[in-house]
């Protein structure tokens, strides 16, 4: 639950259409007056406002998208891109260096003013060549996929049955996804499809049948990877007043085949009942780009399981920083003293599987606006689970992106809180977490990975 | 009785208030049509019998048209199969539009004590405080509430679309 619950309650919620104004009041409930004088002003001041608002931020983006600086703004035949709307258009390349802005291009055609989208989101295939853009609609989705490198668009996806797209295949020529329009369950039946022409390409029955804390599926999707509980599906609730332990369930995409449970010691998900109110805490989980790597932090992150994806042998190892390092922090859950209603946890490998990198966010409700506050970012070598970085940033994260060749970490972090949000967007060095650049963004704005830029 | 109150001013506060409250209800109730009835039937309690100085309006309206519904609920749960044809085509579109959304996913996780204390919280903007003082519980019971409910929402959230 990555997002703050009070923008996406928002944003949502907003959606829901009023009936006419009419019917606001029974009728014969009281004579009812003419409309009030107020009104009209007021909604002229609105339709000023808005107007106001809109010349101003269009003039705001017009300018941060003409700025433009030289270089080649690639980095391991990626490009790094900023996308400051929410609705998947007007991507902007930036320089990896510098962090200036390079181009509008080439993603230009997703833009599309005509859309009656309610909610649109991007999937970006983990080699940056596809990206598929979803519009939902109250008639249904409309999937446009576009090619990463040219922003071209190559066609629209239909899937040959109902499903909803969950997992990109890393080259982008394939897709998972649930069963069915309406499947809600982790463990459903799952279905490959083609990117290209929609058609089936494979059929893959239901995983385990026990509670399920997560999912996590391997980059060519031959290997569907669930973190489960030892509770039965068929219990009617999950005790979640206890920390419940973990296991790993692996299921073959090209049978179906389920593999035995194997126990992932430190493990577990539930709450933490001496936290005032008492805080769901869970595991974090992240697969290495080459698949063979499945690594598992423990919530208090004392503990990491490393799991061969391919003998499924499991090997703990106890979290430890260097000696000389100032110990100032204990366990990723934060202490009591600070008021916490979610904390999010990003972790991801390195390109090269050296190391793991845990990006620790706490969300605090309460106020007027929730906050976002940055525990802290950690890097954890494989080889000896040292704790060789270790950071505890200014302003709450809300955008993470990690470069191709490993060396830099991209953050788009909120420096003030609303009323007047501001965002910037900042390179750390990978290695020792040491800021290295930084740059004002307009608005809000989100990382993204393509395959280099190329003539249209 | 709010300033100046009389049956034009409080038409004017219910007006300002109904697109959030009516949002509110739809998201608590699951059902667009009973939280139009609700709101409307809120409305003429605060016709008969408006509220105190210093009302916050639209909590006051969401806890009255929440009730109604309540008791609506139960009374419609013994009529007869017809009545089903109250459900407007209107509301039948806005119900689907919920059921896509993720939020309206994963309010259906929820009890419906949970739905309305999470919606006033996360979209009504009311304070802990607030909807303790509305709902008549203790502050640490709305705090309580709103954290169980995190919890059963996180925990089905992967089930979510």
């Amino acid at each position: 639950m990555s997002n703050d619950l009070h923008d996406l309650f928002k944003k949502e919620l907003d959606q829901v259409p009023l009936r006419p104004t009419d019917s606001w009041v029974p009728r014969g409930a009281a004579a009812l007056p003419a409309r009030a004088a107020w009104q009209t002003p007021l909604a002229l001041a609105i339709a000023v406002l808005v107007l106001v608002a809109a010349v101003v931020g269009g003039r705001q983006l017009a300018s941060f998208r003409d700025r433009s600086a030289a270089g080649p703004g690639v980095v391991a035949g990626k490009a790094i891109y900023l996308t400051p709307s929410f609705n998947g258009s007007n991507w902007i390349q930036i320089d990896p260096i510098t962090l200036h802005d390079m181009s509008s291009k080439p993603l230009m055609d997703i833009q599309d003013p005509a859309s009656a989208a309610n909610d649109v989101d991007a999937m970006i295939s983990t080699d940056g060549s596809t990206i598929i853009v979803g519009e939902f609609t109250t008639s249904g989705v409309r999937r446009a996929v576009y090619d990463g490198g040219t922003g071209r668009l190559r066609g629209y996806l239909t899937p040959e049955v109902p499903m909803v797209i969950d997992h990109l295949s890393a080259d982008g020529h394939s897709a998972l996804g649930r069963l069915g329009t309406s499947s809600d369950a982790l463990t459903d039946p799952k279905v490959i499809i083609s990117t290209e022409t929609g058609r089936v390409l494979r059929m893959i029955p239901s995983g385990p049948q026990l509670w399920t804390y997560g999912v996590i599926t391997s980059s060519d999707l031959s290997a569907i990877y669930y973190i489960v509980t030892a509770v039965p599906l068929s219990e009617t609730g999950l005790d979640v007043s206890v920390q419940q332990p973990l296991s790993l369930i692996v299921q073959s995409t090209a049978d179906g085949r389920l593999s035995a449970p194997v126990a992932l010691p430190g493990m577990s998900w539930g709450n933490l009942l001496n936290a005032s109110p008492p805080v769901s805490v869970g595991t974090s989980v992240a697969l290495d780009a080459t698949g063979r790597q499945l690594a598992f932090l423990s919530y208090d992150g004392a503990t990491i399981d490393l799991v061969d994806t391919g003998s499924l042998a499991v090997t703990t190892r106890a979290v430890h920083r260097k000696a000389s390092l100032f110990e100032r922090l204990g366990g990723l859950v934060a202490d009591a003293k600070e008021f916490i209603d979610q904390q999010v946890i990003d972790m991801r490998f390195t390109p090269d599987s050296s190391a793991l990198l845990i990006i620790t966010t706490n969300i605090h409700y309460g106020g007027e606006s929730p906050v976002r506050t940055t525990r802290d970012i950690r890097r954890i070598e494989i080889a000896s689970a040292e704790i060789s970085a270790d950071v505890a940033p200014t302003g709450g994260i809300y955008s993470t992106l990690l470069s191709p060749d490993g060396t830099a970490l991209y953050l788009v972090v909120r420096s003030q809180e609303p009323p007047q949000a501001l965002y910037v967007l900042r390179r750390l060095d990978a290695r020792t977490l040491e800021l290295r650049a930084e740059r004002p963004l307009a608005d809000y704005a989100e990382l993204k990975l393509v395959t280099q830029p190329t003539s249209r | 009785m709010i300033d100046g109150q009389d049956d034009t001013n409080w038409e004017r506060l219910y007006r300002q208030s109904y697109p959030s409250v009516y949002r509110a209800l739809v998201a608590t109730l699951l059902d667009a049509d009973l939280a139009s009835d609700s709101l409307q039937d809120a409305f003429v309690a605060g016709l008969r019998r408006p509220p105190t100085n210093d009302v916050n309006v639209a909590g006051w309206l969401f806890r009255v048209a929440v009730r109604k519904a309540g008791r609506s609920r139960r009374r419609w749960r013994w009529l007869p199969l017809e009545a089903a044809a109250n459900v407007t085509a209107e509301g039948s579109q806005i119900e689907a539009l919920l059921e896509r959304l993720s939020v309206g996913q994963l309010l259906r996780l929820l009890t419906p004590r949970q739905r309305s204390i999470v919606v006033a919280y996360f979209y009504l903007d009311q304070t802990q405080e607030q909807i303790a003082e509305l709902l008549g519980i203790r502050r640490g019971t709305v705090a309580a509430t709103i954290s169980q409910a995190l919890t059963r929402m996180r925990k089905g959230e992967g089930h979510v679309q």
